[in-house]
């Protein structure tokens, strides 16, 4: 073989491998089975040209570019949404992104490498067609939240110093309150003898046990019968003369108490 | 006086720069030349650095199981290291050893026996003949044996990656994403092309230096391989700051 | 080569490889019977480890100031990423010693002493030095080649130190310059990372490669023919051949040195 061969065989060896090479990087892809969607942001903290898409976690497609968009305004609220991200996605994964799927810009791992991450979307929804804009969710601004964070903590603070004279008396109340409770309640212990107090509990014990025998008895039958006789004979009794039944029921009383 | 060596370098490469560019171009002693750097050298080359790759990934897992303690972003780093640093040295040092040393002799020789003069008389111009073909095939043949082979070293890495860290190809081919780019693989060319330039420039001075017998060829080649290789490591330091700048 | 192929006998290159093989190990069983009378050849031997030093102590020096700094702006790009920049110093230092150190020490004495010596034997044989030493009932290889080659495997132990230390402060100044990071944060982590292991491994891989250069330049040089033109072609034998076998040498050493280190840990 000839040196021009030889060499040229190296050279269409070496440009067949870059051009392998280049597949495998990612940077060209003669597969293209990708469609485009447009995705609008306020904030895309650490989103990047070639950062990963991701539907339901995993990876789809990349982010093709991203540009500003100055002048536009999102369709159904009119919304003004300056950053426009383009990704490519694969086509058998469109068919799983709705209407109403959410672009969401998630930190993967620890080392905090940020992708496009794309919930899929209800059933019900139509899918959407290729190149078609969407409003995406901007990612919680660190920074921002860190702001407030702070700007919350100095108003506490504030209002902590403002009222700090009130606040001192309620703690001071509190304390004189639970020093009277504490006094009445030594006041309590010394005045009241033990024993006075068990025996008082005892009797009312006693009493109450009486009583709920005595009602006991009024309560069985034999008392609700003899009450109902009485009940009978009173009504019979009515064509009597009233005052001769009073005068009789005296004469009986005063023959009780002589019996007695 | 300390500079004159400097001097003279300086004008030799004028002379056989300008020869580059004068005709007749004889395309038939560069590709002879080429085949010499390129073919020849090419299974020493791609062996040599399967060897560096893998030696690159047994190191790199040992480091990163040291800071981070987990060893799955090793192929990326090691993939980025043998793109940028790692292919264009080893070709660079190894074209220098064979190729290199084998001009500085061939020069040197033909200088001890007269071959030159005889050139001079005949009317050929010694540097165009013997040097400029030297040049052209060798920055375009070590740029191009550069990339094919750092291309080769990173398959073996994914071998090496999966036979010692048991990564899967998938899983090597993630983390060679998130770190490699395609630019890289061009500087691992322009680097070689640089790297290429040098080795012939340098090699054929001493060459031509040569004045004595036996010895001073031995000692002129010995001189060649050792100058070429510390101008290699200077120019890579200056390309590797330049491009992390610029990059 | 040295061995006498005969014009009908015709070997197939992978005889002639194996031939040159044998011949190569004979040549290394002679020089090694010497290794029992080190003392004889103090002298000499020290004149040799002086000489290959000096000799080299410039070269190593600057590259491996250069290699430092090139190690170091490698790492901070991929330390950037992790946001840990102030390992620098450790894992740049780390990776030279370990890696690149031994490796280094041996191109860049492959380059300078491995050609010269192959150069120096090889003129000494063509111009029949020493076929007049053996005829003075001296022994070549007592009195040339042995010295050379324990020197070579001495200096090179010192040239490691030399070169590491040149290397950290390469490293140091790159970093000083381009990374804006101090020389002390530079400094401070490099004892977190270095450990008794990777010193032993590294002084190890250093005598490995230093043997096989000494070994090859020795035996090429040792074994030329053919004039001026001989010597040159051997010098470049020996540059390809020891380069190829020293990166060889790195890949049996860091497997070997795994393994151990699962042993150990």
């Amino acid at each position: 073989m000839k040196a021009e061969s030889k060499v040229g065989i190296l050279f269409v060896a070496t440009v067949l491998a870059i051009i392998a090479f280049a597949i495998a990087v990612g940077v060209v892809n003669p597969f293209s089975n990708r469609s485009e969607l447009h995705v609008m942001y306020n904030y895309a903290g650490g989103l990047d040209k070639g950062s990963p898409v991701r539907v339901m976690g995993i990876k789809v497609g990349r982010v093709k570019e991203i540009t500003f968009a100055p002048n536009y305004r999102h369709n159904p609220t009119g919304e003004e949404v300056k950053l426009k991200v383009t990704i490519e996605v694969d086509k058998a994964a469109m068919d799983t992104i709705r209407e109403d799927s959410q672009f969401f810009i998630n930190m993967a791992g620890v080392i905090g490498e940020k992708y496009l991450e794309i919930t899929p979307g209800s059933l019900e929804r139509k899918p959407l067609p290729p190149n078609s804009y969407v409003r995406g969710e901007d990612p919680p601004r660190i920074d921002q939240l860190i702001s407030q964070g702070y700007g919350l903590a100095g108003k506490l603070i504030e209002l902590v110093n403002k009222n700090e004279n009130s606040v001192n008396q309620i703690f001071k109340q509190i304390d004189t309150l639970l020093k009277n409770i504490n006094k009445t309640l030594a006041h309590l212990d010394k005045m009241s003898e033990p024993n006075d107090i068990q025996r008082i509990i005892k009797n009312t014990a006693q009493v109450t046990e009486d009583l709920k025998f005595i009602t006991q008895q009024i309560r069985s039958e034999k008392s609700q019968e003899s009450f109902k006789l009485i009940h009978k004979l009173l009504f019979r009794l009515e064509d009597v003369d009233g005052k001769a039944i009073k005068k009789f029921f005296q004469e009986e009383g005063i023959k009780a108490r002589i019996f007695n | 006086m300390m500079w004159q060596p400097f001097f003279t370098f300086f004008s030799f490469a004028k002379d056989c720069i300008a020869d580059i560019f004068r005709p007749p171009f004889r395309t038939n002693l560069l590709f002879k030349e080429m085949e010499l750097i390129t073919y020849q050298s090419l299974p020493i080359v791609t062996l040599c650095l399967s060897f560096a790759a893998t030696v690159t990934i047994l190191e790199s897992s040992f480091h990163m199981k040291m800071v981070i303690g987990d060893d799955a972003l090793v192929p990326g780093f090691a993939a980025v290291l043998i793109l940028r640093e790692i292919g264009a040295i080893v070709t660079a040092l190894l074209i220098v050893a064979r190729a290199g040393a084998a001009m500085t002799a061939e020069i040197a020789l033909k200088l001890i026996t007269e071959q030159i003069d005889a050139l001079k008389m005949i009317g050929i111009r010694p540097y165009q003949f013997l040097v400029a073909p030297k040049i052209v095939a060798s920055s375009l043949g070590v740029a191009m044996l550069s990339m094919l082979v750092s291309i080769v070293a990173l398959v073996v890495c994914g071998v090496a990656s999966h036979i010692y860290l048991d990564l899967s190809p998938g899983l090597f081919l993630a983390a060679f994403h998130r770190f490699a780019n395609f630019n890289d693989l061009f500087v691992s060319g322009f680097k070689g092309f640089i790297f290429g330039f040098t080795i012939p420039l340098i090699c054929c001075f001493f060459g031509f230096q040569c004045r004595g017998g036996a010895e001073h060829v031995g000692k002129m080649t010995t001189r060649g391989v050792v100058m070429s290789s510390i101008v290699i490591i200077i120019l890579d330091f200056l390309l590797s700051a330049l491009i992390s700048h610029l990059f | 080569m040295s061995t006498r192929f005969y014009n009908d006998d015709n070997p197939s290159k992978i005889l002639l490889m194996l031939a040159n093989l044998g011949s190569a190990v004979i040549f290394l069983l002679k020089i090694l019977a010497h290794l029992g009378n080190l003392k004889l050849h103090q002298e000499d031997i020290f004149h040799q480890i002086w000489k290959i030093t000096l000799h080299s102590l410039g070269i190593i020096a600057l590259s491996g100031f250069f290699v430092g700094s090139i190690m170091a702006i490698q790492f901070s790009l991929q330390l950037k990423e992790f946001a840990a920049l102030s390992l620098l110093g450790g894992l740049a230092t780390s990776g030279t010693i370990r890696e690149l150190g031994p490796l280094l020490i041996a191109f860049m004495l492959s380059g300078r002493v491995g050609a010269y010596t192959t150069s120096e034997l090889g003129t000494m044989k063509v111009t029949d030095q020493i076929d007049a030493i053996r005829c003075l009932g001296a022994d070549p290889i007592k009195e040339i080649i042995f010295p050379r080659f324990i020197g070579i495997i001495c200096a090179s132990f010192f040239l490691l130190i030399f070169g590491v230390f040149t290397s950290i402060f390469g490293g140091m100044t790159a970093a000083a310059l381009l990374l804006q990071l101090s020389p002390q944060e530079y400094l401070r982590e490099i004892p977190r990372f270095l450990n008794l292991y990777s010193i032993l491994l590294s002084l190890f891989k250093v005598f490995v490669f230093s043997f096989c250069l000494a070994w090859i330049s020795t035996y090429i040089g040792y074994h030329t023919e053919g004039g001026a033109l001989g010597v040159g072609k051997n010098v470049v034998k020996t540059a390809a051949l020891s380069l190829s076998v020293i990166v060889f040498a790195d890949w049996v050493t860091s497997l070997v040195s795994e393994s151990i280190q699962l042993l150990f840990s």
